[in-house]
């Protein structure tokens, strides 16, 4: 069995997850049945094989590194609009739980 | 009036011949709405002020005899992780609930130029991850020809909208098969476009190498109408492709088609499917047959490796793009409020915020990109995506498209596969592979799909159209 009960709480916690007793193994139960039917990938020689990165052949190409409004914003007042949208907000600023 | 206004093309004659009015379209549409989503539950919110002041412009066009473009007007039904400004946009996930759109996505705004109006945002499996919308954290949604079925997934929101006559066309996203599946389950048309035809600027990522939006929609004919509006390089989204579409695709030519030689692949004609979907499929091979359109027996021989390989890519790309799903920036549960530290706030945001198959598809893309079996899963499966795309190139040496059927089943029963992941998975086993290999799929009644070449969106829209035209 690939997926055991210690696994699962390793996954979890880099998952930033917490199982619950029940989740925990009706997830150890299906990720074993899902990764038996994974096992067929170990039939196939890839040797030699280059990788499909992405869904489309692109290159990469870099962008000029300049300064300008968000991506998501066309005017200045939009910009307002965004901060607006954070859960919670203070004169302008976004506000966050205390993290310290 | 109600059957003048199922397909773009009816509704734009009506229009522009002053038959009924933008509003009047628009409040009929909400009737029906009223009347019918109770029981589909096929929309998560609508938005009728914003609507109404859109198709007051667009009466204003008419009036002043201006030229209408032919989606002005058009109530269109949108997936709930697509932007549109104002409206809710909470990929049916509760960590979204709250969460209203800042911003349109690029094909949202596309639309607006034309004078589409928005007049909802449907439901959907939770961040797309399902093939029946049961996952939404909200509510089901029922197959409009069938309330006890369901209406496929992951647009089955979208689907359902058109299927049951509450919007004349709907946008979904199609990971997997997520647009085509549930047209196919509710009897409609779906498109899923060439990976970078359509800027995915403004939706919310599942697997950003295979993700793809595209239109649902009554006819073939409108599916064309619809994704030539949305397509096009879009600088804010690096993977669209400098593409440029025109009236071949609304206009396709008869005798091109005739010159077409359509591939049947045997590896998608197996044991197992529906019987009702294999007889579908014989008389639509023998339609076009009559129609003179050559075909030919081909392999794809990688084919029977797809559900592994996509579904190793699939959730390691997923696990990274909801990684920002911190509760934070986007919304927060009430569970967390009583965080005790900031690993504490994560971990309640997304322990209460996600759903079962949300943090299954997590955890299994965790798990793939992990030190020590990265080689064995992600990397593998990136090869062995290479060889599936190399089948198809290969293919397409000998046909121009091939045919398939597009799911193995008709609509199952709401919760008949819950319990059972890899059952529900398997509903998708041959729609897949072509968002593996980045190729356009077309998924059309009954019970077919055509797979075109990269970009060539113009062979699968124009034989659809043209078997459209013979089986009316």
């Amino acid at each position: 069995m690939l997926i055991t009960k210690k696994l699962i709480d390793h996954l979890a916690r880099l998952s930033r997850i917490e199982l619950t007793a029940d989740e925990s193994k009706r997830f150890i139960k299906d990720l074993n049945g899902i990764f038996k039917h994974f096992k067929e990938l170990d039939t196939l020689d890839v040797k030699g094989v280059n990788p499909m990165i992405g869904g489309a052949g692109l290159k990469n190409i870099f962008r000029t590194d300049a300064v300008s409004l968000s991506g998501k914003a066309e005017t200045v007042d939009e910009e307002g609009y965004i901060i607006d949208a954070f859960p919670e907000t203070h004169d302008g600023y976004l506000k966050v739980p205390k993290i310290l | 009036m109600k059957s003048d206004i199922l397909t773009i093309k009816k509704f734009h004659e009506g229009l522009t011949n002053k038959v009924f009015s933008a509003r009047e379209a628009l409040a009929e549409f909400y009737k029906i709405i009223d009347a019918k989503d109770g029981e589909i539950g096929a929309y998560l919110s609508t938005d009728r002020d914003a609507s109404q002041t859109q198709a007051e412009e667009i009466d204003r066009m008419v009036n002043r005899g201006e030229k209408l473009s032919a989606l002005a007007g058009i109530p269109l039904a949108i997936k709930d992780n697509i932007m549109v400004k104002g409206q809710p946009c909470t990929a049916s996930s509760k960590l979204l609930e709250k969460y209203k759109a800042i911003y349109d996505a690029t094909v949202i705004k596309k639309l607006r130029s034309e004078g589409s109006i928005f007049i909802g945002k449907t439901n959907m499996d939770e961040f797309a991850m399902g093939s029946s919308t049961e996952t939404s954290a909200f509510k089901i949604t029922k197959n409009p020809r069938d309330l006890t079925k369901v209406p496929g997934g992951s647009s089955g929101g979208s689907a359902a909208a058109v299927a049951g006559g509450m919007a004349v066309a709907a946008l979904g996203s199609d990971t997997g098969g997520s647009i085509r599946e549930p047209a196919d389950f509710c009897g409609i048309v779906g498109l899923k476009p060439t990976y970078g035809a359509v800027s995915r600027y403004g939706l919310i990522p599942m697997s950003s190498s295979l993700d793809q939006i595209g239109p649902l929609t009554n006819t073939v004919e409108d599916a064309a109408i619809v994704f030539r509006a949305i397509a096009g390089e879009d600088p804010r989204d690096s993977t669209s492709a400098s593409v440029i579409y025109g009236e071949e695709l609304t206009n396709p030519k008869v005798e091109h088609m005739r010159e077409m030689t359509i591939g049947l692949p045997k590896e998608y004609f197996i044991s197992g499917i529906d019987k009702g979907v294999q007889a579908n499929i014989a008389a639509v091979i023998a339609d076009f047959k009559g129609l003179r359109v050559r075909f030919k027996e081909i392999s794809l021989p990688h084919t029977k490796y797809a559900l592994s390989t996509y579904y190793i890519i699939m959730a390691a790309e997923a696990s990274s793009n909801l990684a920002r799903l911190e509760g934070i920036r986007y919304a927060r549960v009430p569970e967390a409020e009583n965080a005790v530290d900031l690993m504490d706030r994560y971990v309640k945001n997304r322990s209460h915020g996600f759903g079962a198959e949300v943090k299954r598809r997590i955890i299994l893309g965790t798990f793939v990109l992990s030190s020590g079996h990265y080689d064995a899963y992600y990397a593998k499966a990136q090869k062995v995506r290479a060889l599936i795309r190399r089948d198809f190139d290969e293919a397409f040496k000998d046909v121009d498209v091939i045919l398939t059927p597009v799911s193995p089943t008709p609509p199952f029963k709401i919760g008949e596969k819950m319990n059972n992941p890899l059952t529900m998975y398997l509903s998708d086993i041959f729609t897949m592979t072509a968002n593996l290999a980045g190729l356009p799929a077309l998924a059309m009644p009954p019970n077919f799909q055509l797979i075109g070449k990269p970009f060539h969106e113009a062979d699968i829209l124009g034989l659809g159209q043209y078997f459209e035209r013979i089986r009316r």
